[in-house]
């Protein structure tokens, strides 16, 4: 399929590079797949009609984030606002929203102003042993179920769960040096 | 307190441990705190770029090839229904304006016609507020509005004008052919096309005359005046007969007329032919007053009591025969 214009190369190149990432990073706030997809193609589409943003962005990762963040926050206060009048208020879905929401609030892009945090996580990442790194990329990164994880690998699923748990704290260990960046202090 | 949360994060808490864990975070501000650190940095870790996306990559970027397409095709359709809306506006206002702007100018051509049958006669108020009466077997023709620099009516037979005032707009009032100008004024046309002479008398005001045989000669009457033309002349003189302007109210008045100048008008007001067999009656003279309504029968009758004569009439010819 194409899209005609001068910067359809360099466009293309950065839809495929930032797309999974951004959609992956709503997904987990929103709770729903299909509502991370319409943002995130949201985000893409303003990009496209303002093409300058195109040239004159040389953190182009930032203004990815931060136009999906702002769209992901727009939604949970609408969502938890409709929820609350349409349903009782101690729901137990917009109790989940409620708590992404001020996630998502409290997350601060200015993170990615420090130019080797992407590194950074990476090299987090790998820093986990093996299975565990494995086990991780396999459930958050490319979405696949615990059960499938456990089939393909030949291990239980308990297996694959601790796991999982292996490789959140050691990941929360090694970025914890970055949370005051990371969040804003509310309290 | 750490595995509870990361649990969750996982997704692998009972219903019931979930709903209990939401509640407590509603009121324990560092639980709620320490599951904000954890949910952040465990999403921060979702961005890291992995070889797979790739192929995530290509299907999202098709889907948004779609996507601006769509919009493209909706822009296109709605800037179609704008200049719709907008060409529509335009034929629209075009056609009102020009409809405006024709009918005023038409105004000019559009002229009414009056005519006044034999034995009856007619008075109406023009646009301006001038007043005029018609004589019988008479037409005048004028404008529904006087647009333009002057104020212009025909006549054909007799009318008296009572002009309303317009110094910036000069009455004129055409007949055969002579061009009458006025102001505002009171005067009397007599201008029937059988008649031997044109009248005209000024009552009030004053009045420019001018005749189209004889295009430099322009004669401006004094109030009390009258001028008669006769072919190519020009006669003014005074008014013999105030009495005469009577007409308007339907009385007719002759001052001291021969028989020969009163059965010509009585042959214009009342549409018949009168034959005389014995001319020596025309001469005689004289002065009296009739009203309109009477007819001419009843006329003519009351003239024979002064002098003699016999009437013959034939209504399959029109015509009234007087013997002596």
């Amino acid at each position: 399929m194409k899209i005609s214009s001068q910067h359809t190369g360099q466009f293309e190149e950065i839809y495929l590079t930032h797309y999974a990432r951004m959609k992956r990073f709503a997904a987990e706030y929103l709770l729903c797949e299909e509502d991370a997809e319409n943002i995130v193609q949201d985000v893409f589409m303003e990009l496209w009609e303002q093409q300058f943003v195109l040239m004159s962005h040389t953190n182009l990762f930032a203004y990815l984030f931060t136009a999906t963040k702002n769209r992901c926050l727009d939604f949970l206060r609408h969502k938890t606002i409709v929820r609350r009048t349409a349903e009782m208020l101690m729901d137990e879905q917009n109790l989940q929203l409620k708590m992404k929401l001020q996630s998502l609030e409290a997350f601060d892009e200015k993170i990615f102003s420090e130019p080797n945090i992407e590194s950074i996580v990476q090299k987090a990442i790998e820093t986990l042993p093996e299975k565990c790194r494995t086990i991780f990329v396999m459930s958050k990164l490319e979405g696949k179920k615990q059960k499938a994880i456990a089939a393909e690998l030949n291990l239980s699923i308990h297996t694959v769960e601790s796991q999982m748990a292996i490789a959140h704290r050691k990941l929360k260990e090694a970025l914890q040096d970055y949370i005051p960046l990371l969040i804003f202090l509310l309290i | 307190m750490d595995e509870i949360l990361l649990k969750y994060l996982l997704g692998e808490l009972e219903e019931t441990e979930q709903r209990d864990l939401l509640c407590q975070m509603a009121d324990d501000q560092a639980l709620c705190a320490a599951y904000i650190r954890m949910q952040n940095i465990y999403a921060l870790t979702l961005l890291t770029p992995i070889h797979s996306q790739k192929d995530e990559g290509v299907k999202g970027f098709n889907a948004f090839a779609n996507r601006l397409q769509a919009k493209r095709k909706k822009k296109i359709i709605r800037s179609m229904l704008q200049y719709a809306a907008i060409s529509l506006l335009l034929i629209a206002s075009t056609f009102f304006v020009t409809r405006a702007l024709f009918t005023q100018s038409t105004g000019v051509q559009e002229l009414n016609t009056l005519y006044v049958p034999a034995g009856q006669r007619a008075q109406l108020t023009l646009h301006d507020g001038t007043q005029v009466w018609l004589n019988a077997q008479s037409t005048l023709t004028y404008p529904a509005r006087f647009t333009g620099k002057r104020r212009e009516v025909t006549v054909e037979g007799e009318a008296y004008f009572d002009v309303a005032e317009n110094r910036k707009k000069p009455f004129v009032v055409n007949t055969q052919q002579l061009a009458m100008e006025v102001l505002g004024t009171e005067f009397n046309v007599y201008s029937y096309p059988g008649a031997n002479c044109i009248k005209t008398d000024l009552l009030e005001g004053s009045l420019a005359v001018s005749s189209k045989l004889s295009p430099n000669v322009k004669i401006t009457l004094k109030p009390n005046e009258q001028v008669i033309v006769k072919g190519e002349n020009m006669f003014v003189g005074e008014i013999q007969n105030s009495d005469y302007f009577l007409w308007k109210e339907g009385i007719y008045t002759f001052e001291n007329e021969r028989l020969l100048d009163i059965l010509e008008k009585l042959q214009l007001y009342y549409d018949v032919t009168i034959i005389v067999k014995d001319p020596e009656i025309f001469n005689v003279r004289y002065t009296g007053k009739f009203r309109q309504r009477d007819g001419i029968d009843e006329i003519l009758r009351i003239i024979q009591k002064i002098q003699k004569f016999d009437i013959e009439k034939n209504s399959e010819t029109n015509t009234i025969t007087l013997t002596k």
